[in-house]
């Protein structure tokens, strides 16, 4: 009965969302849910447990169910059993370690990709001193490599589908669990998987702490700028081969964007992923526009080398903003910072100085 | 050789085509432009009107590209005819096209600044074509049968091909990002200030076949009655050879490999004027080649909105059925 | 016109003909008869340079050769070879054309005495019915006449012949022989023939170029020719 009361309790305490007025809040999965913005997980809790559920990023349809436990021997019908805490982990995902690394979990860390994208000093320190090893693509892991250093779980990026090998692995006891954060459309969405890696290094009330922080930050600087009264026109994407990809409105890109109230040029493009566009029609559309961002190279050079004709974009000369100097700081911890970002696109756009420096854009040359 | 008055009237025709195409391709984008901003973006420039711009930096550019490597290549394929006496023969099914692959991997792969710079794969392609030229004409000393020269073209392609897989496998994302999209082809890679050296290195190559009428016409009954006809056979071979190398290699490393014209052009203007004279062979194959080029570009504009095909597969969409055509009608 | 002093005619090594001393007339017609894979065909090719002597010399004209460039041998000795060149959208008239190129410009123009050889060629052996065809849908024995007329507006001093009547009947071999012979004549060319055929060679009733079978050496047989001569030198 009592137990019964602190379930309810810590169930109240956490269970409930802030409402938003930003785009595609998800519906509740079930009332346990720890997870409010997040489409692509759900993590209930049980008492010390927890009950993970992987959604598919295409159906929606629950795909994968664990039982995360730190009762040995414990089991659930339906659900694969994974011990936690955990004590060796593999990832393929770099937001993986800035989420660890926030948690200052991640020397729980025993395999990455590959070590020149690694941003966190203290991961790519064990990678020198060979407590790290490195496993390269997902398409094609060294499985030998990987038993040999007997992580219990490899967190894959899930490109399509299972990893080759995954099955091999499982029947050795080492588990594979998507991390879909990449997929994720909602600002907010990507970073509340804290709350998985929380759950599964044993920091959960300190990862859901975290976030509720961040959550705050994000919707204060959102607020604020919504008092701005300027609204720039932004441009984003970048020329492959003959085509400019252009982000969608309601990709990741194009919210941010709006809740930095800007006017991003393609936002009327339907859709979370991107628009082809030809360059004629960038240039056509973009001679009054205001900023570039996100142009994929960190220099006017290396961008010019790609295509001279992109010359011809109207904010090249000035206002074109990158993330491109520091990519790994970039990949590995935009997901865990969104206020971070959008308190860079506050201050690039609106030129109000919301920090002393900015987090990770600048300012090509 | 004869040149019949419905051979003269068809390549008039051929030749005014050419030009009406080339118009019809400037206005085929997707933003409409005004007959204004055309002659403006020539004669009165305004570098701040972006139609001007447009019309100026990125479609005269591509038009005149695409006449550039439809006329190349048709040339190009034409003479590797000729010389092989092979109508199954072309720059990219003799394995000149892979050569410039090849070079052009290895300078964007090793990831070596300078060349995968703009000027270094150009004179990569460039070296890789003419290599893989000499290669082929090294082949073509010991090999009497025409089948048989087409097997080896065709296992140079897929060696170089096997080597270009393991350069990807270890590069990086970007560089293999690079690399697959150079492979698509785009007519849209060259700068206004590039055209009056690729158009000049064009003519000429069009100028040296124009010399070489004579010998290509006696080469069309063979090696051997072309030396007894006075044909001095190995220098004219080598000519040949360069004048191939230099349309394939400044095609390939301007545009990226563009498959099918070489091969399938040079057929269809045979059948269409039935003759073997070179004077009409060459200027038919510029005007057809070019001309196809640009049909095949202001479809892909046109289809633009929906879809986006890279003018590699667009030509080898229409290429491939065709050759099987010719195939099936020699056989028959 | 052609002289063959010590000649040996072979491929690499292996000596097929021998000649002492031997000199070829202009205004003869001779046909070269020897026994299957006697060197008939090598012969030929030596004449012309396209196979190389093993020992001695031929001379064309009092000139070695091998010092004929390119151009002034296409203009001295023609060759109608045993192949026929597999060629689409070949015009015969074209075909016959090509001839003419050792003497026309860089652009293969033909200019009116060109044409009027080609005509020439063709009124004599008698193909006008051939002229719109292409090369690729004549008879095989069309296509023998046709490479004649070729070699006959290629206009040279010398025309030598690898079995160009092999696939002609009776009547026309026996045409074609005694045109040529005729064209030896009244040209003043010097034309060699090699023949599979001894009793229609020997119809033609002119001179005969006879491999020696035992002693591997070419013999000159004056005509008239006596049958049975011929038939042991050669063919015993």
């Amino acid at each position: 009965m009592k137990r019964m009361l602190l379930l309810i309790l810590v169930l109240n305490l956490f269970g409930c969302s802030p409402t938003s007025e930003t785009k595609s809040l998800p519906e509740q999965k079930k009332e346990n849910s720890t997870v409010s913005y997040a489409s692509h997980f759900d993590l209930i809790q049980t008492g010390d447990d927890f009950l993970l559920h992987f959604m598919s990023p295409e159906s929606g349809e629950i795909e994968h169910r664990f039982f995360l436990t730190k009762t040995i021997d414990s089991s659930r019908t339906g659900y694969t059993t994974i011990e936690i805490p955990s004590t060796k982990l593999i990832t393929l995902s770099g937001t993986s370690i800035g989420m660890l690394s926030t948690l200052d979990k991640q020397q729980l860390i025993v395999g990455v990709s590959n070590k020149n994208y690694v941003y966190d000093p203290k991961t790519r320190n064990r990678i020198e001193n060979n407590e790290v090893i490195e496993v390269g693509e997902e398409s094609n892991l060294p499985l030998e490599k990987i038993i040999q250093s007997s992580p219990q779980l490899i967190l894959y990026s899930g490109f399509g589908s299972d990893f080759p090998g995954s099955k091999k692995l499982n029947a050795l006891g080492i588990k594979s669990i998507p991390i879909y954060d990449w997929r994720e459309t909602h600002p907010l969405g990507k970073a509340e998987w804290i709350k998985l890696f929380g759950a599964l290094s044993n920091s959960y009330e300190k990862a859901e702490s975290y976030f509720n922080e961040i959550e705050s930050a994000y919707f204060e600087l959102k607020e604020e700028a919504k008092t701005l009264s300027e609204s720039p026109t932004i441009l984003s994407g970048n020329l492959l081969g003959d085509i400019w990809y252009a982000p969608n409105g309601n990709s990741f890109v194009a919210q941010m964007l709006e809740d930095a109230h800007v006017t991003y040029k393609y936002r009327e493009a339907k859709g979370t992923g991107s628009t082809q566009l030809s360059l004629e029609q960038v240039i056509k559309d973009n001679t009054n526009t205001e900023f570039w961002i996100n142009p994929g190279f960190s220099s006017k050079n290396a961008i010019l080398e790609l295509n001279t004709k992109l010359k011809h974009i109207g904010p090249l000369d000035k206002n074109t903003y990158c993330y491109s100097h520091n990519i790994n700081l970039f990949w590995e911890r935009s997901a865990i910072e969104p206020h971070h970002v959008l308190s860079d696109f506050i201050q690039i756009f609106h030129n109000v100085k919301t920090s002393d420096s900015l987090y990770f854009y600048k300012n090509i040359e | 050789m004869s040149l019949t008055k419905k051979q003269l009237y068809f390549l008039i025709i051929a030749g005014i085509l050419l030009p009406v195409l080339c118009v019809v391709h400037l206005f085929s984008g997707q933003i409409s432009i005004e007959f204004q901003d055309f002659s403006n973006s020539l004669f009165h420039y305004n570098n701040q009107d972006t139609n001007q711009i447009i019309v100026r930096e990125l479609r005269i550019p591509r038009m005149l590209m695409a006449v550039i490597a439809g006329g190349g290549l048709s040339l190009a394929g034409l003479l590797m005819q000729t010389l092989f006496n092979n109508p199954l023969a072309g720059p990219f099914v003799l394995g000149i096209n892979s050569g410039s692959s090849l070079f052009v991997a290895f300078s964007i792969m090793t990831g070596i600044p300078f060349l995968s710079s703009d000027f270094g794969i150009i004179s990569s392609a460039l070296i890789g074509a003419f290599s893989f030229g000499v290669l082929i004409m090294f082949f073509s000393l010991f090999v009497r049968s025409h089948v048989s020269l087409l097997l080896i073209g065709l296992m140079l392609g897929s060696f170089t091909g096997a080597i270009v897989f393991i350069l990807q496998a270890a590069s990086s994302s970007e560089e293999l990002k690079s690399f697959t999209m150079w492979a698509m082809g785009s007519l849209q890679n060259t700068e206004l200030s590039q055209l009056p050296i690729i158009s000049s290195l064009f003519i000429l190559g069009i100028i040296g076949s124009i010399l070489l009428i004579k010998p290509l016409n006696t080469l069309t009954i063979g090696e051997e009655e072309a030396k007894l006809l006075g044909t001095n056979y190995k220098t004219i071979r080598l000519v040949i050879i360069v004048i191939t190398a230099l349309f394939t290699g400044l095609v390939t490393a301007f545009c990226g490999p563009i498959a099918f014209v070489g091969l399938a052009v040079p057929n269809l203007v045979r059948i269409i004027f039935k003759t073997q004279n070179h004077f009409v062979l060459i200027f038919a194959s510029v005007f057809i080649g070019g001309a196809f080029i640009l049909i095949c570009d202001i479809l892909i504009q046109i289809l633009e909105s929906s879809i986006h095909i890279p003018i590699n597969a667009f030509t080898s969409l229409v290429g491939a059925p065709f050759v099987v055509l010719i195939v099936l009608k020699r056989l028959a | 016109m052609i002289e063959f002093k010590k000649t040996v005619i072979g491929h690499k090594k292996s000596p097929l003909i021998s000649i002492d001393f031997l000199e070829l007339k202009a205004g003869e017609l001779y046909i070269l008869i020897g026994k299957n894979g006697s060197g008939k065909s090598t012969l030929l090719n030596s004449i012309i340079g396209f196979n190389s002597l093993l020992s001695g010399e031929v001379l064309v004209e009092g000139k070695n050769i091998t010092s004929f460039s390119k151009s002034e041998l296409s203009k001295t000795v023609s060759f109608v070879r045993s192949t026929f060149p597999q060629t689409d959208y070949l015009k015969v008239d074209d075909f016959i054309a090509l001839g003419r190129s050792p003497y026309t410009n860089a652009l293969g123009r033909l200019s009116l005495l060109d044409k009027d050889i080609i005509n020439n060629s063709i009124q004599t052996l008698k193909i006008a019915h051939l002229k719109g065809k292409f090369t690729s849908d004549l008879s095989d024995g069309e296509r023998q006449l046709v490479s004649i007329a070729k070699a006959l507006t290629q206009d040279t001093s010398i025309i030598l012949l690898d079995e160009p009547t092999a696939f002609l009947d009776y009547s026309n071999k026996s045409h074609l022989h005694q045109l040529l012979k005729r064209i030896a004549h009244e040209t003043n060319k010097c034309i060699i023939l090699s023949s599979h055929d001894l009793d229609l060679s020997l119809d033609t009733n002119c001179s005969f170029l006879a491999i020696n079978n035992s002693t591997k050496e070419l013999h000159l047989v004056e005509a008239p020719a006596e049958k049975s001569a011929l038939l042991n030198m050669a063919f015993s």
